[in-house]
C-alpha cells in the first residue's frame, strides 16, 4: 500500500466537501448580504444603441423585478411566456439584463417572443452581473422602490414562486412603507 | 391499476437490487455458487421487471392519464404522440427511472454476456451493479417517485410548450443516459477486478466492448444536444460552454481515455492501476453530472426542477460509489502490478501521452465549470468563467491531442525506432501543409490554416496506420485489399473514430473562423449581396397551419447570377399561447450551410438575417462517423471471450 494510492481519494473528499458547502450555499438564496442591500452601483449600455444607459439610479420609484436573461439560455425560453404574462395581467415594471448575449441575437430573441421590459441593459462582458453576484441565466431579482433588493430567485420564473414570494414580499414592503408614510 | 404495478415493479426490483448486490459480492467471497447464481437471476429479472415499469410509465403518458401526478404535470392531450412519448422522460422523475432501467438493463447483459466470465469476477461487478441500481431506485422511490397519484384528478394535463417538442430534443437525453450509465459497467468491473485483486487481458477483453458502447451513444448525445442547439436557438452556436454541456463532455473525455487505455492493458498487460482508476474516474463524472444538473449546486440553463432534499441524496449516493471505490482502490492498487514495460518511442508511450492529454483536457474543462463553485464556498466570492477561458485553454491541449493522434498509431507496441516512421510523417507533413497553404490563400486566416493542416494531418496519419495494417505497398494491392476484408472490426473502428474526429476538427475550424452573418432589410424583388450570393425576396406570404398562423418569405439565392436554392424562413403566430416562433431554413452543402431566418416588417422593408456557416455539417457529420466507428468495433470477434481459461499471459498480447 503506498500513500500515493490514497491521493485520488483525497482529491474525491475535497470534492465532496465542496459540494456540501455548495449544496448548504443555496444558490437559489441570494447569499444574505445582499438581501436588504441597495442594488450595487452601475451603469450599462442600453441594449438598443441610442437609448440612455441603465443604471443602479433608474432602478428606483417602483418594484421592479430585473431579470437576467440572454438569447443562449434554454431555461429563459421557458419562461419567458409567463414574464409576458406577468407584465401584461400584473403591470409590474421589469428591466432586463441581457448577459453574455451579442445584441443581434438578443434583439431577434425578443422580437419573436415579445419584450416584457421596460428597459434592457446590454451586459456582454458581465460587468453588472458579477457585480449582482449572477451565477446563471434566468436570476431575478426584486427590488423595492427605494432601491433595495428583496429577494432574488435564480432559475425559472414560475406562477408558484410568483404567488408564494414575490407577492408576499411585495405586500410587506408597499405596508412598511405605507405606515413609514404615515409616520 | 398500471400505476400501482409499475410502483410495485419498482419495489420488489429495490428488494432485488440489494440482494444482488450482498449475494454476488459475499458469494463470490465465499465461492458460494448458488449465491452466486441467485445475483446472476436477480440481475436479469430485475432488468425485466424496471424495463416493465418504464414502459407502464410510457404507456400512461401515451394514454395521457393523468390521475399519475407525473403525467398530469408534464404531458397534454394536444400533443402529438410523440412528444407525449419523450414527456416520459422529459421531468426528473421520468428521467431519473430511464436512468436505473438502463442501469438494470446493463446489469442483466452484464450476466447474460458474461457467462464465460470466472463466476466470482462476473459475480462480484454484477453485486457492484446491482448495489449502484440499489441507490438510485432508493432516491427514485423516495424523493421522486413517478407513479404517484394525484386528487382531484384535473380535466388535462399543464405541460403543453411548443419550444420542448422538438425531435433533437426528445431524443437527446436516452442516448445522453445510455452513455452515462454505460460507464457504470466498467466501474463495477473496476470494483470487482480490486476485489478479486487482478486485472488481465481477459478482464480488458470483457470490459472494452462496454466503455465502447457507453462512448459511441454518449457521442451521440452529445452531438444531438449540440444540433439541437444550433438549429433552435443558433444563431451560430453550436456550443456554449454551459455547465449542462460540459458535464457531458467530461465524461466523453475521460471515457475516450478510458477506451485508449483499455486497449492497452489487452495488448499490453500494462496500465492496470491507472486504467482503473480511470474507469471509476469516468462513471464518478456521469454521476456528477447527474448530481448538478438536478441539485441545483450549479444553477444554468438547468431543464430540471431543483430541491436540495434530492441534492444531498445524490451527494451522498456520490460519496458512496465513488468514496467506496476510490478506498478500495487506494488499499488493493499496489496489488495489480503491471507485469510489462515499454519504451518511451511506442504505441504505448504515444498512448500515455493520449491519457495525459486527454486527463489534462478534462481538468481544464472541470476546473472551469466548478471554479465558481469552489471559490464561493472558500470565499463567498461570486463570479463566472466564460467561453475566453474555454477557449484559452481547452484548445491547445486538443491541438496537442490531435498531433499526437496523427502519428501515435504508426508506432509499434513496446518499442520503436522514430526512423521507421519518417516516410509517412513526410507524407503527413506535406498533405498537411498543401492543404495549410491552400486554406491560407483562400480562407486568409492563419488559425484556420494551422487547424485544416492538423485535421489533415489526422486524416492521413489514420489512414497510412489503417493501411499499414493491411500491408498496403508491402505485398501486392490484390492481397492488401484481400487482407483488409479480414482485418479486425476493431481497425475500422479506429480508422472512422480517427477520420470522424478530423472531419469534427473541419467543422469546427469552419465555424470559429469563416462564419459569416448579414443583417439587412428588403422589399418584394430586391436583392441584397452576400459574400458570394444575391438573396432577392421574391414576396411575403401569408397562410393558416395547424394551430399557428404563419408568414413567410420566398428566397430565390443565387451564385454568380444563377440560381441554386429557394429558401422560405418564415415566423409562426400561435394565437392561444400568444407566442411567436421563428422557423429559420437552413440550406445544406457539403462545404457550407445557408441559415436564413426573417424578422418583423418595416417601413423599410423585410428583416431578414442570412448566414453562411462553412462546414457546419461536418461537426455533426463527423461526430456520427466517430459513434459509428465506436459500433462497429464492437462486432470485433476478439472480444467473444473465450469460456477457456486462464488465458497464459503471453498468449494475452496478440501479435499485431
Amino acid at each position: 500500500m503506498s500513500w500515493k494510492a490514497f491521493l485520488p481519494l483525497g482529491f474525491f473528499v475535497a470534492l465532496v466537501a465542496i459540494f456540501g458547502i455548495g449544496l448548504t450555499l443555496k444558490p437559489q438564496e441570494l447569499p444574505s448580504e445582499f438581501i436588504n442591500k441597495p442594488v450595487p452601483e452601475f451603469e450599462i449600455e442600453n441594449l438598443v444603441e441610442g437609448e440612455p444607459p441603465v443604471t443602479s439610479a433608474s432602478l428606483r420609484g417602483e418594484f421592479i423585478l430585473l431579470n437576467v436573461f440572454g438569447s443562449w439560455c434554454r431555461t429563459c425560453i421557458i419562461e419567458h411566456p409567463y414574464l409576458m404574462q406577468l407584465q401584461a395581467e400584473e403591470g409590474i415594471h421589469m428591466v432586463g439584463l441581457d448577459w453574455r448575449d451579442t445584441r443581434e441575437a438578443a434583439r431577434e430573441w425578443l422580437a419573436q417572443r415579445g419584450n416584457p421590459y421596460d428597459t434592457i441593459g446590454f451586459d456582454e462582458h458581465s460587468e453588472v452581473a458579477i457585480g449582482l453576484g449572477v451565477t446563471g441565466a434566468p436570476e431575478t431579482f426584486l427590488i423595492d422602490p427605494t432601491g433595495m433588493i428583496r429577494y432574488k430567485h435564480v432559475g425559472e420564473m414560475t406562477p408558484e414562486i410568483w404567488h408564494n414570494i414575490f407577492e408576499p414580499l411585495i405586500e410587506q414592503y408597499s405596508a412598511t412603507e405605507t405606515t413609514e408614510d404615515a409616520a | 391499476m398500471l400505476a400501482e404495478i409499475g410502483q410495485i415493479l419498482l419495489l420488489i426490483s429495490l428488494g432485488l437490487g440489494l440482494l444482488q448486490g450482498v449475494f454476488g459480492i459475499w458469494g463470490a467471497h465465499r465461492l458460494n455458487g448458488r449465491m452466486m447464481s441467485f445475483a446472476d437471476r436477480s440481475a436479469q429479472v430485475q432488468a425485466v421487471f424496471l424495463v416493465s415499469a418504464f414502459v407502464i410509465l410510457m404507456l400512461l403518458f401515451l394514454a395521457s392519464d393523468f390521475s399519475v401526478k407525473l403525467v398530469a404535470a408534464h404531458s397534454h392531450t394536444d400533443k402529438p404522440w410523440l412528444y407525449k412519448l419523450s414527456g416520459t422522460w422529459g421531468n426528473h422523475e421520468g428521467s431519473m427511472l430511464l436512468w436505473v432501467m438502463i442501469v438494470a438493463l446493463f446489469g442483466g447483459a452484464m450476466s447474460v454476456f458474461g457467462q464465460s466470465l470466472p463466476s466470482s469476477l462476473r459475480a462480484r461487478a454484477i453485486g457492484v451493479q446491482g448495489l449502484l441500481g440499489t441507490g438510485f431506485l432508493g432516491f427514485l422511490v423516495f424523493t421522486s417517485n413517478p407513479f404517484e397519484r394525484l386528487s382531484p384528478i384535473p380535466m388535462n394535463g399543464s405541460g403543453l410548450n411548443p419550444l420542448l417538442q422538438d425531435p433533437g430534443l426528445a431524443f437527446h437525453p436516452p442516448f445522453l443516459y445510455l452513455g452515462y450509465v454505460g460507464f457504470s459497467v466498467a466501474f463495477s468491473f473496476a470494483i470487482a477486478a480490486l476485489l478479486e485483486g487482478r486485472v488481465d487481458a481477459l478482464w480488458a477483453r470483457f470490459v472494452r466492448p462496454w466503455v465502447l458502447a457507453a462512448w459511441s451513444f454518449l457521442t451521440i448525445g452529445i452531438a444531438l444536444g449540440s444540433l439541437w442547439a444550433y438549429y433552435e436557438l443558433g444563431w451560430g452556436g453550436w456550443w456554449f460552454w454551459d455547465p449542462v454541456e460540459n458535464v457531458s463532455l467530461m465524461p466523453w473525455l475521460a471515457g475516450t481515455a478510458l477506451l485508449h487505455s483499455t486497449l492497452v492493458v489487452e495488448k499490453r498487460n500494462t496500465f492496470m492501476n491507472w486504467t482503473l482508476l480511470l474507469a471509476i474516474t469516468t462513471f464518478s463524472l456521469s454521476l456528477i453530472g447527474t448530481f448538478i444538473v438536478r441539485s441545483g449546486v450549479l444553477t444554468s440553463v438547468h431543464a430540471f426542477a431543483v430541491d436540495p432534499e434530492r441534492g444531498v441524496y445524490l451527494l451522498g449516493l456520490l460519496g458512496a460509489a465513488t468514496g467506496g471505490a476510490l478506498v478500495l482502490y487506494a488499499i488493493r492498487a499496489s496489488k495489480i502490478a503491471s507485469t510489462t514495460t515499454f519504451d518511451a518511442v511506442s504505441r504505448e508511450g504515444s498512448l500515455v501521452l493520449n491519457n495525459l492529454l486527454l486527463c489534462a483536457a478534462t481538468a481544464t474543462v472541470f476546473i472551469g465549470t466548478f471554479y465558481p463553485l469552489i471559490m464561493e464556498a472558500l470565499t463567498g466570492e461570486k463570479l463566472t468563467v466564460g467561453p475566453p477561458f474555454f477557449n484559452k485553454t481547452f484548445a491547445p491541449m486538443m491541438i496537442g491531442l490531435v498531433l499526437f493522434m496523427s502519428f501515435g498509431p504508426l508506432l509499434k507496441w513496446r518499442m520503436d525506432d522514430p526512423k521507421r516512421i519518417i516516410k509517412p510523417l513526410i507524407i503527413m507533413v506535406i498533405a498537411a501543409v498543401v492543404l495549410g497553404a491552400l486554406t491560407m490563400v483562400l480562407g486568409k486566416a492563419l488559425w484556420g490554416a494551422l487547424s485544416m493542416a492538423l485535421a489533415m494531418a489526422l486524416f492521413i496519419g489514420a489512414l497510412l496506420s489503417f493501411g499499414e495494417k493491411a500491408r498496403f505497398g508491402r505485398i501486392p494491392l490484390a492481397d492488401s485489399f484481400r487482407l483488409m476484408t479480414r482485418l479486425p472490426a476493431a481497425a475500422f473502428g479506429f480508422l472512422l473514430g480517427h477520420v470522424g474526429l478530423a472531419v469534427t476538427i473541419v467543422g469546427i475550424t469552419g465555424m470559429s473562423v469563416w462564419a459569416l452573418e448579414d443583417q439587412f432589410t428588403l422589399n418584394p424583388g430586391e436583392v441584397e449581396r452576400f459574400g458570394q450570393y444575391e438573396i432577392m425576396l421574391v414576396d411575403v406570404s401569408e397562410s393558416e397551419g395547424q394551430n399557428y398562423v404563419r408568414q413567410y418569405a420566398q428566397l430565390n439565392i443565387s451564385r454568380n447570377g444563377e440560381e441554386i436554392v429557394q429558401m422560405f424562413p418564415e415566423r409562426r403566430f400561435y394565437p392561444v399561447e400568444q407566442n411567436m416562433t421563428t422557423e429559420a431554413e437552413l440550406a445544406v452543402y457539403p462545404l457550407e450551410t445557408l441559415y436564413s431566418a426573417i424578422g418583423e416588417i418595416t417601413e423599410t422593408g423585410l428583416q431578414i438575417r442570412f448566414y453562411i456557416h462553412p462546414f457546419v455539417s461536418w461537426i455533426w457529420v463527423g461526430a456520427i462517423i466517430m459513434a459509428l466507428g465506436g459500433f462497429i468495433s464492437l462486432a470485433d470477434a476478439r472480444f467473444r471471450v473465450k469460456a477457456s481459461r486462464p488465458v497464459p499471459r503471453a498468449a494475452a498480447a496478440p501479435a499485431e
